[in-house]
């Protein structure tokens, strides 16, 4: 018996137990009670007869409806498009307040707070943000600088789309009616206000996640875009400051690559983004722009780094607009076309992964509202449709891969078509005999490892790395981005037999696959029947050396078609077709600013947990109206994050800015005498290890802006706060537990004397006050805190940090408070 | 993208999406069992209640509960009256029983007296207890989602979660709150999401 072992040593009986109850179907006769909509952990091994026939459909990038300086558009009709003669911030929720405040705290970036008009305000800021010097390489960039403001309208409707087929739709929330939604393309530097409409029977909030925006343009969750209405999201793109010996300067580290947007409506977000909204908004900031014209990153050098419409929309000569510049079939959207769409790559592909369940009679989405524990689809999507495939050349690709889904694990690797296949018949426990002796998870794990192609791993999350690493495996959790290199050239060359290469005329094929075990929207677990580990996974990483439990049959994404047409051949692009020169090791972002034990000023615990059939943390329930932190603003906090539950899985998501890992640590005992139901028991974490060393350099020096929490698992994170206020939320992104109430409100305080443990005295700027006088505020809208000060939960509760291994640093926290 | 917007308009009172022959909606799948409430009147649950065209606030209890049940019930005796102003009788509340052995509609209506549920009540919304057969209440109760995952605790009555489940079965949104929430939560939440108009759904006018 292969499963025994596995059990060894003081876990072995405990375990047996808990094989014995994995016996059991214990799971309820759902998740969805419709025999049409049953789930079917199968599906995705049984491929469709149609799959990897359809394209990848490359999401369009949306079209400005007006650029132009803060002056030009102010009190304008028309600039959010020729239909729509409200001006900005004349909209019903009005553009958020932070566009035209300047508060006290701003005094230190050189801002005047004094100035009377909201116009003065914006330029006074835009002036000393915009001065502030800075240099990348000896050369001068600017950081808030005099780029004019992008417009853009964003309907969000309810739209038919062909997920499974073309002539199957399905009923989906959309953003301007596509799943996923338009690619809002940002530039670092360059503000964006953009008018969501919502034409849905439901409210909405919308969230730039990764973003570093104010609080009303930031999703708050009863923040809304009410039925019928309209809000003027307002994103500056800019980054925050940091104080270096007296002066502040942009701290450059923050440039956000890969964000996203999707739905945070309270009590309604996993709902709404199972139902299609949600979409990427990548950004080019300076570090990033000079990879790509450098060649660093595959793209068209220079050329990927122009956007021809920075500065004004292109009309033509009797002044109309240009309409070449847009996609016939999509007006409003950029054709996909170099010289057109801003910052035009074709070797930069964003894959969104996400999996639904489909009815079977009607082919609409079965969205189990039974299931609290996370909806787990059954047929996987890339960019919105079920197993597409998309034809490469062999040469270096970038793929930014956004895990969309609610509750879905996804563990990447990319087989050769021959291996997929194999696989698909035998299993991988067939194929490739190896070493007989080892346990299944090992030799699996090493099955696997032989097999794969190897990519590069050049980000996580909103934020490139700082330097390129070589993997063959990646975990990708909800909410979690992966930005991937791969060099198709590479795969189809055969080292031992130059004759097996790929040749002109001849194509390869590979295939994305996911290893991740995953039953149900707990977390990623292995069934027993599934001839794997009944422990849940070690580690939420893709982790070095440590076997991790991974499918017998791999799931299938997508396809790759190799055609042999290698770089230099290609007369369409300007720069002479040359290839990435990105390999393993190579330098990337150099300006993260690592968080130092002296900046520290307060450490903070938050337990998620389950908790009277819903989730909590430390112990409460989501209260949108108080303050659960309120941390220094400009400061740094060291947040102690602790998953009790034995089965669990959260990835928590923190709004407002990047945090660092400084310590991951796992509680492996207490993974092995788990019972798969696992009811939450208080005698967990006390056999904590660390494994911080286990994730890899490179990944643990990086930023984060959802950390993953793996069964009984305790992460010391880092992050500073800094140019908003608030409110802001951090929560779990199995979207199911975010409405189960797993959130909480952080609200950062300005002023030198502050105690964080003490909520502000008044949070008059938490009032969405753009509803104005005309309606007066909302009543569940966030109120001004009471008049006396609230203490924070959790004093005298909040455990001593260990020890730093080299006991030199006499600065460091031992209490905890400040 | 404001000609998509245009195209939109255009289009305003033709329906801008085909419609498919059947719509799916959550409620489709929540079971059609017979009850009877705590005056003996007999229903079917799907028939009676998700059809009806009404909103709905569902919760699980039982009337020898010394844990969750007498607060619960309490908050929606509360919820009763203070939403009856904005719902009618457009919003019912349905509390079925978890121990349909012993709860007879006698138990029931004597349970409901607590509360002042044991007569229709003018000014306030409908609230019916609801008990059947083991069988029929235990098919209920799990197509409602009112289970845990873990089956010790799920087949413990003392153990059940105190959460209410709230829908608008026309415009198919659901969504699950805890009852000990405070009330201004409760009622904000109820009323975004079983809300038939714009102004029982966020307390303004839509104009």
């Amino acid at each position: 018996m292969r499963r025994r072992e596995l059990l060894q040593g003081l876990g072995a009986a405990i375990a047996a137990n808990c094989v014995v109850s994995n016996a059991h179907p214990q799971d309820p006769p759902g998740p969805f009670a419709l025999p049409s909509t049953r789930f079917s952990a199968n599906r995705a091994t049984q491929l469709p007869r149609d799959a990897f026939k359809r394209k990848l459909p490359i999401p369009l990038a949306a079209r400005p409806t007006a650029i132009g300086t803060f002056e030009e558009l102010s009190d304008k009709p028309r600039v959010f498009g020729p239909g729509d003669a409200t001006p900005i911030g004349q909209c019903f929720h009005g553009v958020a307040q932070e566009w035209g405040e300047t508060p006290e705290h701003w005094r230190a970036y050189g801002c005047e707070p004094g100035l009377p008009t909201a116009i003065e305000r914006w330029n006074d800021k835009k002036k000393n943000f915009g001065t502030i010097p800075h240099y990348l390489d000896g050369q001068l960039i600017e950081n808030w600088s005099g780029f004019p403001i992008k417009c853009f309208k964003v309907p969000i409707v309810e739209a038919m789309h062909g997920f499974q087929s073309d002539e199957k739709r399905t009923r989906v929330y959309a953003y301007a009616g596509m799943v996923p939604g338009p690619s809002l393309k940002m530039r670092l530097g360059q503000p964006a206000m953009i008018r969501f409409e919502n034409h849905l029977e439901a409210e909405m909030s919308i969230h730039l996640h990764g973003g570093h925006s104010p609080s009303h343009s930031d999703g708050f969750p009863s923040f809304y875009v009410l039925q019928g209405k309209a809000r003027d999201y307002f994103y500056p793109n800019m980054l925050p400051l940091l104080c270096k010996e007296g002066r502040y300067v942009p701290d450059l580290g923050e440039s956000q690559s890969t964000m996203w947007y999707h739905d945070h409506a309270m009590d309604a977000t996993a709902y709404n983004v199972s139902k299609g909204v949600a979409g990427l908004a990548p950004c080019f900031g300076e570090e990033e722009l000079k990879l790509i014209h450098d060649r660093v990153l595959p793209g068209l050098g220079p050329h990927s780094c122009l956007d021809p419409e920075q500065y004004q929309l292109a009309r033509d000569s009797k002044g109309n607009l240009d309409l070449s510049y847009e996609c016939p079939e999509n007006p409003g959207f950029y054709k996909h076309e170099l010289g057109k769409e801003p910052y035009f790559n074709p070797y930069d592909i964003p894959l969104v992964l996400q999996d639904k369940v489909f009815d079977e009679s009607t082919g609409q989405i079965a969205y189990d509202y039974t299931g609290h524990n996370g909806y787990l689809g059954d047929t996987m999507l890339v960019n919105g449709i079920s197993y597409p495939q998309l034809e490469v050349r062999n040469r270096k690709y970038r793929f930014r891969i956004l895990d969309g889904s609610n509750a879905r694990v996804f563990s990447l690797r990319i087989l050769s078509s021959e291996d997929f296949w194999r696989l698909q018949k035998n299993g991988i426990d067939e194929a490739a005999a190896d070493d007989a002796t080892l346990p299944t998870l090992t030799s699996r794990h090493q099955k696997y490892e032989n097999i794969s192609k190897p990519y590069l791993r050049i980000g996580k999350d909103t934020w490139l790395w700082s330097n390129a690493v070589r993997k063959k495996r990646i975990v990708v959790a909800m909410a979690n981005r992966a930005d991937i290199v791969v060099d198709f050239n590479e795969l189809t060359q055969s080292q031992h037999n130059p004759d097996a290469s790929l040749k002109p005329g001849e194509t390869r094929e590979f295939f994305l696959v996911n290893t991740m075990p995953q039953q149900d929207g707990r977390g990623p677990k292995v069934k027993l029947d599934d001839g794997g580990d009944p422990r849940v996974l070690p580690l939420p990483f893709d982790t070095a050396d440590r076997p991790v439990a991974e499918l017998r049959i791999p799931m299938a994404l997508m396809k790759f078609v190799v055609t042999y047409n290698p770089p230099g051949n290609d007369p369409g692009d300007p720069v002479g077709d040359a290839e990435a020169s990105i390999e393993d090791g190579t330098s990337l972002i150099k300006t993260h600013n690592h968080i130092s034990d002296e900046d520290v000023k307060v450490v903070r615990e938050f337990i998620f947990e389950r908790g009277k059939g819903a989730w909590q943390v430390n112990s409460r329930f989501y209260d949108p109206n108080i303050s659960n932190a309120c941390p220094s603003l400009d400061g740094a906090e060291e947040w102690v994050l602790k998953n009790e539950g034995g089965g669990w899985w959260h990835p928590i998501h923190i709004h407002l800015e990047s945090h660092q890992i400084v310590r991951y640590e796992k509680d492996g005992r207490a993974d092995e005498v788990i019972d798969r139901a696992d009811p939450p028991t208080p005698n967990r974490l006390v056999n904590l290890k660390d494994v911080t060393h286990e994730i890899g350099k490179t990944e643990v020096s990086g930023l984060h802006d959802t950390q993953v929490l793996g069964p009984n698992t305790v992460v010391r994170i880092r992050m500073r706060h800094r140019t908003w206020r608030g409110p802001f939320v951090f929560h779990c992104h199995n979207l199911e537990h975010e409405d189960m109430r797993m959130m909480f409100n952080f609200e950062p305080v300005p002023g030198k004397d502050h105690d964080p443990n003490i909520a502000p005295a008044a949070r008059s700027h938490g009032n969405d006050v753009t509803l104005g006088d005309r309606m007066g505020e909302l009543p569940w809208e966030y109120p001004p805190a009471p008049a006396s000060p609230v203490e924070d939960s959790g004093v005298n509760v909040i455990p001593p940090r260990p020890a730093p291994k080299k006991a030199k640093t006499t600065t460091s926290i031992s209490g905890g408070i400040k | 993208m404001f000609r998509l917007l245009e195209w939109l308009g255009e289009t305003e009172g033709n329906d801008t999406v085909e419609q498919p022959s059947h719509r799916l909606l959550i409620s489709d799948g929540f079971a059609n069992v017979p009850v009877k409430n705590q005056y003996g009147k007999s229903f079917r649950f799907h028939d009676a209640f998700v059809s009806s065209n009404r909103a709905l606030v569902i919760n699980s209890m039982y009337t020898v509960c010394k844990g969750s049940c007498p607060q619960t019930s309490d908050v929606i005796s509360e919820l009763r009256k203070v939403l009856f102003p904005v719902f009618g009788h457009q919003l019912v509340f349905l509390s079925f029983t978890l121990e349909p052995e012993v709860d007879d509609c006698n138990a029931l209506r004597e349970y409901a007296k607590t509360f002042g549920a044991s007569v229709d009540a003018s000014d306030a919304c409908d609230w019916h207890f609801l008990t059947s057969t083991p069988a029929d209440i235990e098919r209920l109760r799990k197509s409602l989602g009112f289970y845990d995952l873990n089956p010790k605790i799920d087949s413990d009555v003392t153990q059940h979660g105190n959460s209410l489940m709230i829908g608008n079965p026309i415009k198919d949104r659901w969504s699950s709150m805890v009852a000990s929430l405070p009330m201004n939560q409760l009622t904000s939440t109820i009323r975004r999401v079983a809300g038939f108009t714009f102004e029982q759904r966020y307390g303004i006018s839509q104009y």
